[in-house]
């Protein structure tokens, strides 16, 4: 399942936007998910669980918890998506645990 | 001859309750009367397949038959609903049911298979299995043993336990039966294939196959939802798949679905993506069920007889509950034959239990009926779902997790209590959601695509995983406190989320119907409602967890110009809760 970047980029602000009461506008590339946007950790799972859909994977929290910015996490999209394609395994603990 | 126990039937409840009856009072000498005789068929036998956790436990558990449930059955991945417009491509569909496989396990159970297993089972442990024994009549005599007369002869029995089915030898011999809110009607088949829901839905469809992650959607009794009905989809692991119609009579006859021709042109009708699937599939073991639901006045007696299974009720299958009553009327009867047997069966503790037992199927009879129009509504059957389950999961399933059937009369009593508070809740809960579907503009866009049940992360899913975990009566009952209080807050959040949702004229219809202002008398806080007018950040710290959680599963209601009118009949109904004794 190839998306380009700009398709990912749509998506997550579809995610972000319906999920979080956002106004599309304001959701750059460059804006921070926990400052700018004002999500909290819980929102985070929120994120990742419905990304999943996205990628057929589930995440893995190390690498998810690094992930700062819109853009980060576009490209995180785009690295699961590659990751989905080789398949490659999922993590040992991977997101969201219940 | 004469028995301590005499079983009449041997379906799932009758040779489920023999093998109860071998491993917890081993001494009794137990006979299973029935009718048929072996081989039965695997797959294609009888109708109750879903089993859901507390049927699961019991039959994991207390029966001990986990290896045979994991080596013969198979593993079901929770329940799953497609809601929305049938007439569209299934993957439009808003869909409810797990993100992720349940740790508590339930299992979809070859009936034949299962009742075969059982019956060599029984033989082997000594239980006296008399087949092709037609039960003509039960004489219950309040001194000394019972009279069972049967197509071989008369057995007399200290104990007697109807386990007939639908025949309900001793309910309609007491004149027990009682009406039920269920006014529906089903009718099923299986097929030799493997139809699975993936099937209906093209590989195009990336996302809706992506969520799918580990190709275990199939694994789940799929719902196929539309106003007024649902339609079961249940994969069996002898390679059959099991489909069944429910339809309440508010809205479809039964003479529309009551023969295999029928129901071909009924599905192509309301469900055309599986008729078109089903197209030249032959339907097997055709079977109907008009106007299936009926209760009872009793179950229990201390006069040494008991009803269980179908021949004590059955309410509705929407939640795969049958088999939890079987598997609760089970055990309660069979801690009073143990207590009686050792000789100190307090009258008053079966009839704690019996009062126990009649609780949970009113308060599953609220739940399970006035259901036409949420059927028809992703939005509400959502809300519906988190709060049913968080209903069961909190009070049913811990109780009997706990194994609190066995504990002494007091402890008893204190449950019984508790279980009239968590009916309460729930009585107040199913007005909202009732009055809630009834009065929404119909064809609204499904706010979710998904509604992950439990969602992640969730006091409901927090819920849902505790069952795992071993508890004693003190910290049952003490979680089943804390959660009673955690689902006050739910409720009330149904109530913020309907009126929000319905505006302001309608809002003032849904506080009349749910009785604000009267009979309402959940606490509204003021502080919940003043959170409304706030940005998101500020609001979600003022929401209690619960109400939180369940916005994030199911989404949440945006309506500004309710607000006033929320705050004035909110205003109402704190004065009336102040007023109403508790
Ligand atoms: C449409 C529908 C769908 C359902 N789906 C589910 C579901 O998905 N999950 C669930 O948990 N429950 C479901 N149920 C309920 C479930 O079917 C019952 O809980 C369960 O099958 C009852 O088992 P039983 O042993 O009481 O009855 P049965 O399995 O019918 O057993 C009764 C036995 O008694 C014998 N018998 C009867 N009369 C006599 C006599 N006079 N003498 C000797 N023997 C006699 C019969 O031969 C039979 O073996 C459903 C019910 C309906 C109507």
């Amino acid at each position: 399942m190839s998306m380009s970047r700009d398709e990912i980029m749509e998506k997550v602000v579809e995610i972000l936007s319906d999920s979080f009461e956002l106004d599309p506008a304001t959701i750059k590339p460059e804006s921070t998910l926990y400052e700018e946007l004002d999500l909290d950790s819980i929102d985070a799972v929120d994120i990742f669980v419905q990304l999943r859909d996205l990628t057929g994977r589930r995440p893995d929290p190390e690498k998810a918890k690094q992930i700062r910015t819109v853009d980060e996490l576009v490209t995180f999209v785009e690295e699961e998506l590659a990751a989905a394609e080789r398949g490659d395994p999922e993590p040992e603990t991977p997101l969201p645990a219940t | 001859m004469r028995f301590d126990v005499a079983v009449c039937g041997g379906g799932l409840a009758g040779l489920c309750v023999a093998r109860q009856l071998h491993r917890e009072v081993p001494e009794a000498k137990v006979a299973v009367l029935e009718r048929s005789r072996r081989p039965i068929p695997e797959a294609c036998h009888k109708v109750g397949e879903s089993h859901v956790e507390l049927s699961s436990h019991y039959l994991g558990k207390i029966l001990g038959l986990e290896e045979n449930l994991e080596a013969r059955h198979l593993k079901k991945n929770g329940l799953r609903f497609l809601c929305g417009d049938s007439q569209g491509p299934i993957a439009a569909r808003p869909e409810i049911g797990p993100a992720e496989f349940p740790l508590v396990p339930s299992y979809q159970i070859d009936r034949g298979r299962l009742e075969s297993d059982l019956r060599a089972l029984c033989e082997q442990e000594g239980v006296a299995l008399l087949e092709g024994v037609d039960v003509h009549d039960i004489e219950l005599r309040g001194h000394g043993d019972h009279l069972v007369r049967t197509s071989e002869g008369e057995v007399r029995a200290r104990w007697v336990i109807d386990a007939s089915g639908r025949r309900r030898l001793l309910q309609k011999k007491l004149g027990l039966r009682r009406e039920s809110p269920v006014a529906a009607s089903a009718a099923w088949f299986r097929v030799r294939d493997g139809v699975r829901i993936g099937q209906l839905v093209p590989e195009s469809e990336r996302q809706w196959h992506a969520r799918d992650i580990d190709d275990t959607r199939w694994l789940s009794t799929v719902h196929l939802m539309g106003v007024g009905y649902w339609v079961w989809i249940i994969p069996l692991a002898s390679g059959y798949t099991s489909v069944g119609v429910v339809a309440n009579a508010d809205t479809h006859a039964f003479r529309g679905f009551n023969t295999p021709q029928r129901m071909r042109a009924w599905l192509a009708r309301h469900e055309p993506r599986l008729a078109e699937r089903l197209a030249d599939v032959p339907f097997e073991d055709f079977g109907v069920r008009h106007d299936y639901s009926y209760m009872t006045a009793q179950v229990l007696s201390a006069e040494r007889w008991a009803c269980v299974g179908e021949a004590a009720f059955f309410l509705d299958p929407l939640y795969s509950l049958g088999n939890d009553f079987l598997s609760m009327a089970n055990s309660f009867a069979v801690r009073c034959i143990g207590d009686d047997l050792r000789g100190d069966l307090d009258p008053a503790a079966a009839a704690e239990l019996e009062g126990i037992l009649l609780l949970l199927a009113a308060d599953s009879s609220r739940t399970l009926s006035g259901n036409s129009r949420i059927f028809g509504d992703a939005d509400v059957l959502g809300t519906k779902v988190w709060w049913d389950f968080f209903n069961y999961w909190g009070f049913s399933c811990r109780f009997f997790f706990s194994e609190l059937w066995r504990e002494p009369l007091d402890e008893l009593r204190r449950f019984r209590a508790m279980a009239q508070r968590w009916y309460d809740l729930n009585t107040h809960a199913q007005r909202v959601l009732e009055a809630w579907a009834r009065l929404r503009e119909p064809g609204q866009a499904p706010r979710k695509k998904f509604v992950a049940m439990p969602a992640p992360r969730t006091v409901l899913a927090d819920l849902h995983g505790s069952l795992l975990e071993d508890r004693d009566a003190e910290a049952a009952y003490a979680r089943m406190e804390a959660d009673h209080a955690v689902g006050v807050a739910l409720v009330t959040e149904l109530l913020v989320q309907a009126l929000l949702d319905l505006g302001p004229t309608r809002a003032a219809a849904l506080g009349e119907a749910v009785g604000l202002g009267r009979d309402w008398t959940l606490p509204i806080s003021p502080e919940r409602l003043a959170a409304e007018g706030l940005g998101r950040r500020e609001r979600l710290s003022r929401l209690p967890p619960v109400a939180r959680d369940l916005q994030r599963a199911v989404g949440r209601a945006r309506s500004d110009t309710a607000l006033a009118e929320l705050l004035r009949l909110a205003e109402g109904a704190r004065e009336a809760a102040v007023m109403a004794p508790s």
